[in-house]
C-alpha cells in the first residue's frame, strides 16, 4: 500500500533512564505502514516489549511517545502526540493524546517516536534534541507544579523548549495523575503522570533547533494536500458543531444539550438532568470567566477558553468533562468552585475526570453512611470541600491517600464496589450510558475502561453526526461502535483531533494521508488499520487477563432512571455484546481469535 | 430458553427496529422516482447478520414479511428470498465501512452516466453546483458487460465505494454506502440533484467541464 517515506522519519529515540544513555533506532518500515504512528505504534511496540504481567509500576514498563505521519504538517488538528504505557488505573494498556505544541517540536527532531525505559536513581529532565538526548538532574525542580516546572526549564533552557511534565501528583504515584504538555494540554486519564513519577522522570523538553535546523518528513503530494486541507477547513467552518458551537463555548456546548436530553450525571449518576446545569455552560462560561479561545498547532476550531475567576486566578477550562466531574457530578453548580478545583487539577497534574469522578463516589458513600466521621465534609453540593480533597489527593494525606486510589479501589475498601461508577477501573465520563446505548457498549468494550472517545456515539446519537441514530434502539449500535472504535483507532494513529468528526467526514482524513504518503490509503485501508490497532491492544488486555467479565458496566445502569427524558431505559448489554464480539471475531469470552490476528498480521502471544 | 428460540428473538426484535426505517426510505425512493415498482433494494447490517429487501417486493410500499434476514458470512437459505443483488449488498457491507446500502434508478443520474461515458469519455461525474461539489466532489462510473445479477458487479461495485460513498453503474443506477440508510439516501438525493443541475447547464449551452473544478482527482 505505501512505499515511501514520506510522513516518517523512520526513526525513534531509545532511552535508558537507569544509565542515563540513549540511542537512535530505525523503525521497521512495516511496521509504520501497519500501525502508523501515536496510539498504534505506541501499542505495537508496548505489546512486544512489556511482559503483559509487568506491574506498571515496575522498571520494565515503558512509556512510548509518539507523533503520527501527519503530525506537524499543516492538517487541521494534526498537532497531536500520544503517550502509551500499561496503566497502574486500569491495569490495561494504556494511551493518551495531546494537542499544543509539543508533538510538532518532537518530530521535528527528526524522530517519530521516544521510548523510555528503566528507572531513574534520581528525579531527572530529559532534554529532546535532532542530535541527541540530555539528562539533567530534576531534584531542585521535584514538587514543583505544572507550571512552575514549565517556567522552570524555560528559563533555564530557552523560550523556545517545549515542555512535557508531571507535576506533584505524579511524583506521588496517584492512580490518576497525568501529564502535561504546554501548560494546559493534558495526556489526561489513566494514571499515566504515575509512571512517569515511578521513573522519576519530572520531565521531558523538546529543542528542535532554529527553523532552518528542523527536521520535517516529506509530503508526497503537496499540491493535492493543499486541495484536501481546504476542504477539511470548508467542513470544519460550515459544521456548526466545530464551526459555531466550540468556537463560542468550548466543548461545554454539551452542558445544556446532553442536561436537557436527560444524560447529564448527576450525583455521581443518581440522576441525570438538573435545572442548575445551565450554571455550569458554555453560554455561562462564556458570559462570566472567559478571557479568550485559544488552540493548537494547525487547529481553525480553538475550543479552548482561557478563563479567570473572581479571586484574579487564571487558566484553562473548565472542559466539558472537567466541569462536570468536579460540578455536577458532586453535585456542585457553582462555576467559580469548579473552574478553581479545575485550575488546581492542571496545575497539580491531575486528571480531572477520575479526580472528579472518585470524590462523587466519596460523596455517595458518604451518603450511605459507609465513610468515618473524618469524610464528614465530603458531602454532595459542598464546594468548600473540593479543593481541599484535591490537595489531600495530591498530597495522598488524611483521606486523600483512599481518594487516590480512583473510585474502584476506594468503594471495594468501604464495602460498596457499585458505587463506584467505572469500568475496568476508569471512571465513566459525562455521558449516562441509559440515555444513548450505544455509550453503553462503548464504555464496556473500550479498551482503557469506560472512556467516551474510544467510540463517541454521543455524535450520532445525540447529535446527529453524520446522521441521526435512535438513540435507545439496540440493534445498530454493535455495527456502529466497532466502526467508530476502528476508525478512531486510526485518527489517534495520525494523529489527529477527533473534534474534526464532528465536522469533517472520515475519508478526508485518509485523503490527505495519501497525499502525505504518495499512495492511496481509502477510508476503508483506514477502517483496518484502525481494526488492526483494536485487536493488538485487545489481545494484550487478554494475555494480562481481561475477559468478559470486564466488559460491563456497574450494576446501577441495570437499573432505570426515574426521570427526565431517559427515564425507563435499560441498555440491553448482553444482547449488543453477544452481537459486538460476532463483529470483531472475538470468541464469547471476548478474546480476538487467531484467525482474526492472522487475518490482521498480529503476532499471537500466550493467554 | 433454548439456542435456536433466543436467536429467533433476537431476529424478531431486530427486524422491530428495522422496519419502519425500511419502509420509510422505500417510500422516500418512491415518491422521488428513483425506482420503478419493484427495482432497487434496501439492506442493513446487524451484526453477523444482513437484513434485506425480498427479491421482487415493491420498495414504496414494504410489508414486514419483505424484510428478509440471511447471514453476512455464510450461504444460508434466506438468499433464496433475498434481492438478486445481494451479494453485490454483502460484500460492500463486509469491504466497505458501511453499515447499510441503498440501490435505485434515479433517472437523471443514470442517463447522464451513458452521456459521460460515451460523449465525454469521463468515467467520473464532478457535480458542478455547489452542494454537489461540497459534499459529492467525484462520483465514479463504472461500466460492466454484464450490469445486471453478474459476478463481475459483485466484485467491482464494492471496489468503487472503498473510498467512495456513492458510485454509479453506467445505464443501471447508483449502489450507495452510509453509517445508516439515511446517509446512504442523502448520497442518492445529493447526487441526483446534482445530475439535475448538470442536466440544466447542458440545455443553457454551458461548458460542464469548465465547471467541474479541482475535484477529478478526489
Amino acid at each position: 500500500m505505501m512505499d515511501s517515506m514520506n510522513g516518517w522519519h523512520g526513526q525513534l529515540y531509545r532511552v535508558d533512564l537507569s544509565g542515563h544513555s540513549f540511542k537512535r533506532e530505525d523503525i521497521p518500515h512495516y511496521v509504520l505502514e501497519r500501525y502508523l504512528g501515536g496510539r498504534g505504534l505506541g501499542a505495537k511496540y508496548l505489546k512486544d516489549e512489556v511482559h503483559p504481567s509487568t506491574d506498571p509500576f515496575d522498571k520494565g514498563n515503558k512509556i512510548i511517545y509518539a507523533t503520527g505521519p501527519i503530525t506537524g504538517t499543516s492538517i487541521p488538528t494534526s498537532g497531536r502526540f500520544s503517550v502509551t504505557s500499561k496503566s497502574p488505573l486500569t491495569g490495561t494498556i494504556f494511551d493518551c493524546n495531546a494537542g499544543g505544541t509539543f508533538g510538532p517540536a518532537l518530530k521535528s527532531c527528526g524522530i517519530d517516536a521516544v521510548i523510555l525505559e528503566g528507572k531513574a536513581p534520581e528525579p531527572l529532565f530529559l532534554k529532546i534534541t535532532p542530535d541527541a538526548v540530555e539528562f539533567h538532574d530534576a531534584v531542585d525542580a521535584w514538587g514543583k507544579t505544572i507550571p512552575g516546572t514549565t517556567r522552570y526549564l524555560k528559563e533555564h533552557h530557552g523560550k523556545k523548549v517545549k515542555v512535557s511534565c508531571i507535576g506533584p501528583a505524579g511524583e506521588n504515584r496517584v492512580m490518576f495523575a497525568n501529564i502535561m504538555n504546554d501548560y494546559h494540554h493534558a495526556l489526561g486519564r489513566g494514571g499515566l503522570g504515575a509512571i512517569m513519577g515511578s521513573k522519576q522522570l519530572k520531565a521531558i523538553m523538546v529543542d528542535a533547533g532554529e527553523r532552518d535546523q528542523r527536521k520535517q518528513a516529506g509530503v508526497a503530494d503537496p499540491d493535492m494536500l493543499k486541495v484536501v486541507i481546504k476542504e477539511i477547513n470548508k467542513r470544519i467552518n460550515a459544521s456548526p458543531v466545530t464551526g459555531k458551537g466550540m468556537r463560542l463555548f468550548g466543548t461545554a456546548q454539551l452542558v445544556n444539550l446532553i442536561n436537557s436530553m436527560g444524560l447529564f450525571p448527576i450525583r455521581n449518576f443518581q440522576s441525570a438532568t438538573d435545572p442548575r446545569a445551565d450554571n455550569l455552560s458554555g453560554e455561562t462560561i462564556r458570559e462570566e470567566i472567559m478571557v479568550s479561545k485559544t488552540a493548537c498547532y494547525a487547529c481553525s476550531i480553538a475550543c479552548g477558553r482561557m478563563t479567570r475567576t473572581s479571586t484574579g486566578r487564571e487558566g484553562k477550562g473548565p472542559e466539558y468533562e472537567s466541569d462536570w466531574a468536579l460540578g455536577a457530578d458532586c453535585g456542585i453548580f457553582d462555576l467559580e468552585a469548579v473552574t478553581e478545583a479545575n485550575y488546581d487539577c492542571n496545575e497539580m497534574g491531575l486528571d480531572t475526570i477520575s479526580c472528579g469522578a472518585t470524590i462523587a463516589c466519596a460523596m455517595e458513600l458518604n451518603q450511605d453512611g459507609r465513610l468515618p466521621d473524618e469524610w464528614s465534609e465530603i458531602r454532595f453540593g459542598n464546594a468548600n470541600a473540593l479543593q481541599e480533597a484535591i490537595h489531600k489527593i495530591v498530597s495522598k494525606t488524611g483521606i486523600g491517600a483512599d481518594l487516590a486510589m480512583g473510585s474502584r479501589r476506594l468503594a471495594s475498601k468501604f464495602g460498596a464496589p457499585g458505587v463506584a461508577m467505572q469500568v475496568k477501573g476508569l471512571e465513566i465520563p459525562a455521558y449516562d450510558p441509559r440515555g444513548a446505548f450505544g455509550m453503553a457498549l462503548a464504555y464496556a468494550t473500550s479498551n482503557r475502561g469506560a472512556c467516551h472517545l474510544r467510540a463517541y456515539t454521543v455524535g450520532a446519537e445525540l447529535l446527529g453526526l453524520p446522521k441521526m441514530f435512535n438513540r435507545f434502539s439496540f440493534s445498530d449500535k454493535p455495527d456502529l461502535v466497532v466502526t467508530l472504535q476502528n476508525m478512531n483507532a486510526f485518527f489517534d494513529s495520525l494523529v489527529a483531533c477527533k473534534f474534526t468528526g464532528m465536522g469533517v467526514p472520515d475519508d478526508y482524513y485518509a485523503r490527505a494521508l495519501s497525499a502525505v504518503l504518495g499512495s492511496e490509503v481509502s477510508v476503508t485501508d483506514a477502517e483496518i488499520i484502525g481494526e488492526r490497532v483494536y485487536n493488538l491492544e485487545r489481545h494484550y488486555n487478554a494475555m494480562i487477563g481481561f475477559t468478559r467479565e470486564d466488559d460491563t458496566l456497574p450494576p446501577r445502569f441495570s437499573e432505570p432512571l426515574v426521570e427526565g427524558p431517559s427515564a425507563g431505559k435499560i441498555p440491553p448489554l448482553a444482547l449488543m455484546l453477544d452481537m459486538y464480539y460476532g463483529i470483531r471475531n472475538w470468541d464469547v469470552h471476548g478474546i480476538p481469535t487467531t484467525e482474526k490476528l492472522k487475518e490482521l498480521g498480529i503476532s499471537a502471544g500466550e493467554i | 430458553m433454548n439456542q435456536e428460540t433466543e436467536a429467533s428473538l433476537q431476529s424478531s426484535k431486530i427486524i422491530e427496529e428495522i422496519y419502519p426505517l425500511f419502509k420509510k426510505f422505500g417510500d422516500l425512493l418512491r415518491e422521488r422516482g428513483y425506482n420503478s415498482a419493484s427495482s432497487g433494494n434496501i439492506s442493513t447490517k446487524r451484526g453477523s447478520k444482513m437484513y434485506i429487501t425480498r427479491r421482487g417486493s415493491m420498495k414504496g410500499a414494504l410489508e414486514l414479511s419483505d424484510i428478509i434476514e440471511t447471514s453476512l458470512d455464510n450461504v444460508d437459505t434466506g438468499i433464496v428470498l433475498a434481492s438478486t443483488e445481494t451479494y453485490i449488498h454483502r460484500n460492500i457491507l463486509l469491504q466497505t465501512p458501511a453499515l447499510a446500502t441503498m440501490h435505485c434508478h434515479p433517472p437523471n443520474t443514470v442517463a447522464l452516466s451513458m452521456y459521460y461515458t460515451e460523449v465525454l469519455c469521463q468515467d467520473n461525474i464532478i457535480p458542478i453546483d455547489v452542494e454537489g461539489h461540497y459534499i459529492l466532489k467525484n462520483i465514479p462510473i463504472i461500466t460492466l458487460e454484464k450490469p445486471t445479477g453478474s459476478k463481475e458487479m459483485e466484485e467491482k461495485i464494492p471496489e468503487a465505494l472503498k473510498n467512495y460513498n456513492i458510485m454509479i453503474l453506467r445505464g443501471h443506477g447508483v449502489f450507495a454506502r452510509g453509517t445508516n440508510l439515511e446517509e446512504a439516501y442523502n448520497w442518492i438525493t445529493v447526487c441526483e440533484e446534482a445530475a439535475i443541475i448538470i442536466f440544466k447547464c447542458l440545455q443553457l449551452g454551458m461548458d460542464i467541464k469548465s465547471l467541474q473544478g479541482q475535484y477529478s482527482r478526489w
